[in-house]
């Protein structure tokens, strides 16, 4: 049966979480992808991950800790930056710092193997209502920052230096971009796993960025190809018992390879203007 | 030396004694000029002379490490703004978006002229619209707005960085090595409407060339650039092969 996992409560709770994910993944994505900053979301996983091993080093809900690291690995990447380091090697930094934290606090934690191994591979099905309530609140603010900037965001992916130019704050909105990625790591850390949480990320938009559209409706398609891939994956996962996080990663795969085959046989080609010489229409 | 500005001239920016370095490599020593309105300049120097850093000092991409810039616009809100951006229009060398595949069309590229203007928040509105139409149809680029920036030739994209700067109508436009990949007619229609901005819409450009006899031919003003200004005067003065002595001399000094 189509969405069978559905008639259970951690299935809804896993279809509902899923689709916050989704969307919040793949909308953020396109901007990183196309600011050549897809390891920002692999390096602030890792960072993550050392705020969970924090959370369950000092019993805080890990959630909760990793929220803080991301936001100190996002000051952290933008203050190495300011030191005139390369921004790959930034995030290369912060990302071995992270993972090194982490792992420090999880050899001297006791009894942690079984909460960790969910962090590192995800579980999507076994979310509880304060994950859902978590993902939602942080959803709404990665979305709606989005969308309250939305030119601004485009203004700095198309060309950062016109944007400073302009007059847009360029190094805040930056920094700002940055912690909205941390926060949507966390957001998604809790389904695919700090392991898999760039790919929710980057593969969706990477896929659409191929069918040469608008930038909205890029970001739209990615959003939609997200979605579809939660469900898909969601149900190869009960359908086989497969691990869901990775289901759910190989459907954007599917996805991007589709959509590399479909730009390649069917190139888009560009009209040829007609006439395309300067007006001159004085109104000076 | 601070510059001294002739009685009855509008400078509308000033360069006093700056400096600047990339960690310890001095790129500017001491240079100080003005640029007065209305003029048509053409930066020249051999390659790693600074004319780019100049620019974007100019254009407040870089602050200088010593020494002041200073701009004097006669509109009110550029008033204690430093640099005052909506007067300057700025098309940069090489953006990101010339790249293959980003998703980006001439129009979304056009409409980012106006974001500056507009204020952070608030949603471009129906006078912004229509200055984007504005602009790309003066541009040229109606049949083609719709069309991925990047599938464009370079001429056209030459254009839609042209009109994305002039969309919030500034009294400065900024070009760094405009004419670069691009055809021959489209750079006699480059020049031909910069000319045409500067005489008729009396927009003060600077630009950085390296094709020197388009330089002699095509500005008024050269400001020859190997760290410090080593010339700066009318290009009627030098021929180009005048010129190519300098930057001969400027290359063999280094």
């Amino acid at each position: 049966m189509v969405l069978e996992f559905l008639s259970y409560q951690f299935g809804v709770r896993a279809l509902t979480g899923g689709l916050i994910v989704a969307v919040t993944c793949s909308s953020l994505g396109v901007f990183l992808v196309l600011r050549r900053l897809s390891l920002v979301a692999d390096g602030l996983s890792h960072v993550a991950f050392g705020g969970i091993a924090f959370g369950l080093f000092t019993g805080i809900y890990p959630l909760y800790t990793a929220v803080v690291g991301v936001i100190l690995g996002a000051l952290g990447i933008h203050a190495l930056g300011k030191l005139r380091v390369a921004s790959d090697a930034a995030i290369a930094i912060m990302f071995a710092a992270g993972l090194a934290i982490g792992i420090i606090l999880i050899s001297i934690t006791q009894n942690v193997a079984v909460d960790v191994l969910s962090f590192l591979f995800g579980t999507i099905l076994g979310i509880n209502q304060t994950d859902i309530y978590l993902a939602a609140g942080l959803g709404v603010i990665v979305v709606g920052i989005l969308l309250l900037f939305w030119k601004e965001w485009v203004g700095i992916t198309i060309d950062a230096e016109f944007a400073r130019v302009s007059g847009l704050p360029v190094p805040a909105l930056e920094l700002v971009f940055t912690i909205l990625t941390g926060l949507t790591v966390v957001v998604a850390m809790r389904l695919v796993g700090v392991l898999l949480v760039s790919s929710l990320i980057v593969i969706p938009a990477s896929a659409m960025i191929q069918l040469k559209m608008p930038f909205r409706r890029t970001v739209l398609s990615a959003c939609g190809v997200a979605v579809f891939s939660v469900v898909a994956g969601l149900q190869l996962s009960f359908m086989y018992n497969l691990a869901p996080g990775g289901s759910i990663v190989l459907v954007t795969i599917c996805f991007f390879s589709l959509a590399a085959v479909v730009a390649r046989v069917f190139p888009k080609i560009p009209k040829k203007p007609a006439s395309g010489s300067w007006q001159h229409q004085c109104d000076r | 030396m601070p510059v001294t500005h002739p009685e009855g001239e509008q400078v509308c920016l000033t360069l006093n004694n700056v400096w600047f370095a990339y960690g310890a490599s001095t790129v500017l020593e001491d240079v100080s000029l003005s640029i007065r309105q209305e003029e048509l300049v053409g930066i020249a120097g051999p390659n790693g002379s600074g004319k780019s850093t100049l620019m974007k000092i100019m254009v407040g991409l870089l602050k200088p490490d010593k020494g002041t810039i200073s701009f004097t616009c006669h509109i009110d809100e550029c008033e204690g703004i430093t640099p005052c951006r909506p007067c300057i229009g700025y098309v940069p060398q090489n953006p990101l978006i010339r790249q293959e595949q980003f998703p980006v069309t001439a129009r979304e590229v056009v409409e980012m002229g106006t974001f500056g203007q507009i204020g952070l928040f608030r949603r471009m509105n129906a006078d912004s619209r229509r200055a984007v139409d504005n602009a790309i149809t003066e541009a040229g680029l109606d049949n083609v707005q719709h069309e991925l920036f990047s599938d464009l030739s370079g001429g056209q994209q030459q254009r839609t960085l042209i009109a994305r700067a002039l969309v919030g109508r500034p009294h400065i436009i900024a070009l760094d090595e405009p004419t670069n990949g691009v055809d021959a007619q489209s750079k006699q229609e480059f020049y031909k409407l910069i000319t045409h901005l500067n005489k008729v819409h009396r927009i003060t450009v600077l630009m950085i060339l390296h094709d020197l006899p388009d330089l002699a031919a095509h500005v008024e003003r050269v400001i020859f650039l190997q760290r410090k200004v080593i010339y700066d005067g009318p290009s009627s003065n030098l021929n180009a092969e005048g010129l190519w002595n300098l930057m001969i001399e400027a290359g063999r000094s280094t």
